[in-house]
C-alpha cells in the first residue's frame, strides 16, 4: 500500500513536469470551452446547457488520449519492464495509474467549472451528482483509453486510435453537437456509444434534474466501463514485444463491442417505446383540446334562418369580412389549448429558444416576403396562408420550430398587415371554412419546410385555432390598433 | 549447502523459436556465476524467467530457497536485478526513483547511501533523461541494491558503455562479491566473464554447453599450446619429432615451433634435445590457451560481438 501510494503520488508530480502534460490535460479541453463560446454566441443561459458537453470533452481528451499516449510511451521505452520486477501485483500499479488519470480529469473538470462560474455561469445544480456522474463517465471512458493502450504498440498508433474514437464521440455521439439536432441514423449510432449516455448523465448533475432522472444512462455506462476494463484486463502486456495472440486480442475486444451492441439496441427498443408512449399521450391531448376548442361554424345559406336553439354569433352572421367590427370579435369563446401546451403552440421567450431553432425559423421568415402565397391580392387569402405554415408545423410536430414559428409568422402578420383589416380577417378565417385551396407542398417546400403530413383536416382545424388566438392577441393588446381608440 | 538458485530444465519459445532448452545449473551463496555466449544464445531469456519477467514454458526455478514460479512477489522481496537497458519516466530524478523502488520493499537501503556507493550524488537531481549512458547504468545498479538484495541479476550490464565506465562497473561488481552478494551474470564479453566470474556457464543456442571455474575450462580443454622459441644456430625439424607429444613442428633458420599438450613434459624434453646438439636456447614463449579459444572449441564458433 506504502508503494502504492508513493507510486500514484510521483506519476502525479511527474505529470506536471511535462508541458505536454499539462498542455492536453489541462489547457486543451479549455479551447473547447473557447469554441463552444464562439460557436453558440454564448449566453448564461445557454452556457450552463452545454456546460455537460465541455466536461465530457474534457473526460474525453484525458482517458482517449493523455491514459493511452502515456502508458504506450512508457512501454514502448521499456520503463513498465522495470517495475515489473517491483514486489507488487500489477493490478496495484495499474490501479495507481488510474487513480492519477481521475484526480487529472477531476483537476480540468474544476477548472472549467470555475472558469465558467467566473464569467457568470450559474453553478452546478447538483454538485455531489455531479461528482458521481463524473466519476461514473470517467471510469467508463477509463476503460476504453486502457483499451487503445493495450491494443496499440506506438505513441503515434495511440494516437491516431485515440483519435477513431474521440472524433466521431464527438460529432456523432451528442458531444459537439446537440443529438437532437443529429439525423436519425446518427442518433441511431450514438445509442452504440458512450458518448450520448456521459452527456446525459453529467448534464443531469449541471442543469437537469440530478441523478435520480438518469438510472438508466448511469446503468449503461457502468456496464459498458465494466466491459472495457475486463477487454483490456484481458488483454494487458507488459512491454512491446511480448503480449497476446492477435486472435486472443480479437476475443477480448469482443466483450466490449458486445457490450456496446447489447447497450445500443436496449436504448433503441427503449427509445421507441418512450417515443409510442409520447405519442399516445399527444394523441390523448389533442383529442381532449380539440374537443373543448371553438369549432368553425359555416356561413348558413342565404335566406336560410339558422336553429332557433344554436346561438350564432355576429361573426358567423355577417356576409363578409371587411363588415366585422372588434365588438363582433369580442364576443367569441375564448376556449382555445394554452400557448404553452402541444396544440397550437406559441413560444412566449424568444430568446429562450436554442440558437439552431432560432436559426432555422428566422430562414423561414426572411423567405415570407417573397413567399409567392403571402403576396396574392387577395388579402384574406393571404392572411389564411401565411397562418396555413404553423398549422402545418404544428401537425407535423416539428418542435421546438412548432412553438418558435408561430411568434415569427404572427409577428411578420403584425409588421406586413393593417391592423384593423388583419383582425378582422383573422376573425373570419377562425369562424369560417377556409377560402381558396390549402397552400402546396411545392410552396411549402420554397419556405424550407418538407411536408411529411397528408393530415388535411387536422392542419385546417390547427389554422382555425391559430388565427384565433392571433385575433384575441391583437384585440388584447391596447398598442396594437385593432380597437380604434376614441 | 543448498544452492542460492537451482534451475531445472528451463524451457522457453517464442512462436516456433525455441530461446531456453532444458537450461540446467545452480549457483552457490556468494559467488559471481556468469552466463557467457552470443546474442540470441538464451542467456536474458533465461535470466529474465528466473527474475520472473517472463513465464516459462516448463522447468523448475528456485530462488533463495522459495519457488520462483508459485511465490514470485516473495522471491522479489529478496533480489535485485539490473536489466540490459533500464529506463525510467524521463522527468523522475534519481533520488525519487530510489526513494520510490524503496518504498515496495520490506527492507531499504537509504538513498543517500546508495547514491554515494554508485557516484550519483552530482547528478542525485537531475533528471533522469539528463544523464548520460554510463550514469543510467550506475543509476540501474543503485536500484538493484536498493532493498539490500541476496541475490544480484546483472543483464550485460557493460554493454554500450566507453573502456573508463565499463572498467568503473567491473571494480563495483568485484565489490558485490566482497560484500557478500550472490550475482548472476550475463554477458558476451570474454575478458568480462573471464575477470569477474567465480564460474562461469557457456550458452549457445538455448543450451548450457559447458559450466565451470574459467581456469579449470581451460584445463579441462583439448587444445594444444603453441610454444616457440630461438636458437643461436639452426636445429632440425626431425629433432623436434622427438620430443614427445610435440605436433606440427615447424623450424625457419633459428626459429622454431611445435605445439603439445602436455607443457610440462614438453618443455624439459625440447631443453634435453637443444643440449644434445649442442645449441643455445636464446628465447622461449609459451603461448596460452584462452577462454576464447576454450568457446571456439566447444561451440565450433567464434563469440559473434
Amino acid at each position: 500500500m506504502k508503494g502504492m501510494i508513493a507510486y500514484a503520488g510521483m506519476m502525479l508530480r511527474l505529470q506536471f513536469r511535462s508541458r505536454l502534460a499539462v498542455f492536453y490535460g489541462f489547457l486543451f479541453p479549455l479551447i473547447f470551452l473557447v469554441a463552444f463560446r464562439i460557436l453558440y454566441r454564448w449566453e448564461i443561459g445557454h452556457g450552463a446547457d452545454h456546460l455537460g458537453e465541455l466536461l465530457v470533452v474534457a473526460i474525453l481528451g484525458g482517458t482517449c488520449f493523455g491514459l493511452p499516449v502515456t502508458m504506450v510511451s512508457e512501454r514502448e521505452r521499456g520503463v513498465w519492464r522495470r517495475y515489473r520486477l517491483l514486489p507488487t501485483p500489477i493490478w496495484a500499479l495499474v490501479g495507481g495509474t488510474m487513480g492519477v488519470r481521475f484526480i487529472l480529469l477531476v483537476g480540468a473538470g474544476l477548472l472549467q467549472l470555475l472558469l465558467a462560474v467566473a464569467v457568470r455561469m450559474p453553478a452546478p445544480a447538483h454538485p455531489a451528482d455531479l461528482t458521481l456522474a463524473f466519476a461514473i463517465v470517467s471510469f467508463t471512458f477509463c476503460g476504453f483509453g486502457l483499451i487503445v493502450a493495450m491494443l496499440t504498440s506506438s505513441v503515434q498508433a495511440a494516437q491516431a486510435l485515440g483519435q477513431c474514437i474521440f472524433l466521431p464521440m464527438l460529432a456523432l455521439g451528442g458531444i459537439a453537437v446537440r443529438i437532437t439536432s443529429l439525423p436519425d441514423w446518427t442518433q441511431t449510432l450514438a445509442a452504440f456509444t458512450p458518448g450520448r449516455y456521459a452527456v446525459v448523465a453529467v448534464s443531469a448533475g449541471v442543469t437537469g434534474a440530478g441523478l435520480g432522472a438518469v438510472r438508466y444512462d448511469l446503468a449503461v455506462l457502468l456496464f459498458m466501463g465494466m466491459a472495457a476494463s475486463v477487454s483490456a484486463a484481458g488483454m494487458f502486456r507488459w512491454d512491446v514485444h511480448t503480449g497476446h495472440e492477435r486472435r486472443s486480442r480479437l476475443g477480448w475486444l469482443a466483450v466490449t463491442l458486445v457490450a456496446c451492441l447489447i447497450v445500443g439496441f436496449s436504448t433503441l427498443r427503449r427509445d421507441a417505446a418512450a417515443s409510442q408512449r409520447q405519442q399516445a399521450e399527444r394523441a390523448n391531448q389533442e383529442n381532449a383540446v380539440l374537443a373543448s376548442a371553438p369549432a368553425p361554424q359555416p356561413v348558413p345559406a342565404p335566406g336560410k334562418a339558422p336553429p332557433p336553439e344554436e346561438k350564432m354569433y355576429a361573426v358567423e352572421k355577417a356576409a363578409s369580412w371587411d363588415v366585422l367590427t372588434p365588438a363582433n370579435l369580442l364576443e367569441l369563446p375564448r376556449t382555445l389549448p394554452p400557448d404553452s401546451g402541444v396544440v397550437t403552440p406559441i413560444a412566449s421567450n424568444l430568446d429562450e429558444i436554442d440558437d439552431d431553432t432560432q436559426a432555422k425559423g428566422k430562414a423561414i421568415y426572411g423567405k415570407l416576403a417573397t413567399w409567392a402565397p403571402g403576396k396574392v391580392s387577395d388579402p384574406l387569402q393571404r392572411v389564411a396562408n401565411l397562418v396555413y405554415v404553423p398549422a402545418v408545423v404544428d401537425v407535423m410536430q416539428l418542435a421546438p420550430l412548432e412553438s418558435y414559428l408561430p411568434a415569427l409568422v404572427e409577428q411578420y402578420l403584425w409588421e406586413s398587415s393593417k391592423t384593423p383589416d388583419l383582425v378582422r380577417q383573422l376573425g373570419w378565417i377562425a369562424t369560417h371554412p377556409l377560402p381558396g385551396e390549402f397552400v402546396s407542398a411545392e410552396d411549402m417546400t420554397a419556405l424550407g419546410v418538407e411536408v411529411t403530413t397528408n393530415r388535411v383536416n387536422e392542419i385546417e382545424s390547427r389554422l382555425h385555432i391559430y388565427a384565433a388566438k392571433y385575433m384575441f392577441r391583437l384585440l388584447d393588446d391596447p398598442d396594437s390598433g385593432a380597437i380604434p381608440k376614441k | 549447502m543448498s544452492a542460492k538458485v537451482s534451475i531445472r530444465d528451463l524451457r522457453k519459445s517464442y512462436g516456433g523459436v525455441e530461446a531456453v532448452r532444458g537450461v540446467s545449473f545452480e549457483i552457490q551463496d556468494g559467488e559471481i556465476f556468469g552466463m557467457l555466449g552470443p546474442n540470441g544464445a538464451g542467456k536474458t531469456s533465461t535470466l529474465e524467467c528466473v527474475i520472473g519477467l517472463r513465464e516459462p514454458d516448463d522447468g523448475a526455478i528456485e530462488v533463495c530457497g522459495i519457488d520462483a514460479r508459485k511465490n514470485p512477489t516473495e522471491v522479489k522481496q529478496r533480489i535485485g536485478a539490473a536489466l540490459q537497458t533500464t529506463s525510467l519516466q524521463d522527468k523522475i530524478t534519481g533520488r525519487e526513483a530510489l526513494e520510490l523502488f524503496g518504498s515496495f520493499y520490506r527492507q531499504r537501503v537509504p538513498s543517500a547511501d546508495l547514491l554515494k556507493r554508485f557516484s550519483l550524488e552530482e547528478k542525485a537531481d537531475a533528471p533522469f533523461d539528463t544523464l548520460s549512458g554510463g550514469q543510467k547504468q550506475r543509476l540501474a545498479l543503485a536500484l538493484a541494491f536498493v532493498n539490500n538484495p541476496e541475490l544480484v541479476f546483472l543483464d550485460e550490464p557493460t554493454t554500450g558503455l566507453d573502456p573508463q565506465s565499463r572498467r568503473e562497473l567491473h571494480g563495483e561488481i568485484a565489490r558485490m562479491k566482497g560484500d557478500g552478494h550472490t550475482v548472476l551474470l550475463t554477458t558476451h564479453y570474454i575478458e568480462e566473464a573471464e575477470q569477474l566470474c567465480d564460474r562461469i556457464a557457456i550458452v549457445d543456442h538455448g543450451r548450457i554447453i559447458a559450466t565451470g571455474a574459467p581456469k579449470d575450462l581451460i584445463a579441462a580443454s583439448k587444445l594444444t599450446q603453441l610454444v616457440s622459441f630461438e636458437t643461436d644456430r639452426p636445429v632440425a625439424a626431425a629433432a623436434l619429432q622427438k620430443i614427445p607429444g610435440a605436433s606440427e613442428p615447424t623450424v625457419d633458420g633459428v626459429h622454431g615451433r611445435f605445439r603439445t599438450r602436455d607443457i610440462s613434459r614438453a618443455l624439459p624434453e625440447l631443453i634435453k634435445l637443444l643440449e644434445a646438439q649442442p645449441v643455445q636456447l636464446v628465447g622461449l614463449v609459451v603461448g596460452k590457451i584462452t577462454l576464447e579459444d576454450v568457446f571456439i572449441e566447444l561451440t565450433g564458433s567464434k563469440l559473434r560481438e
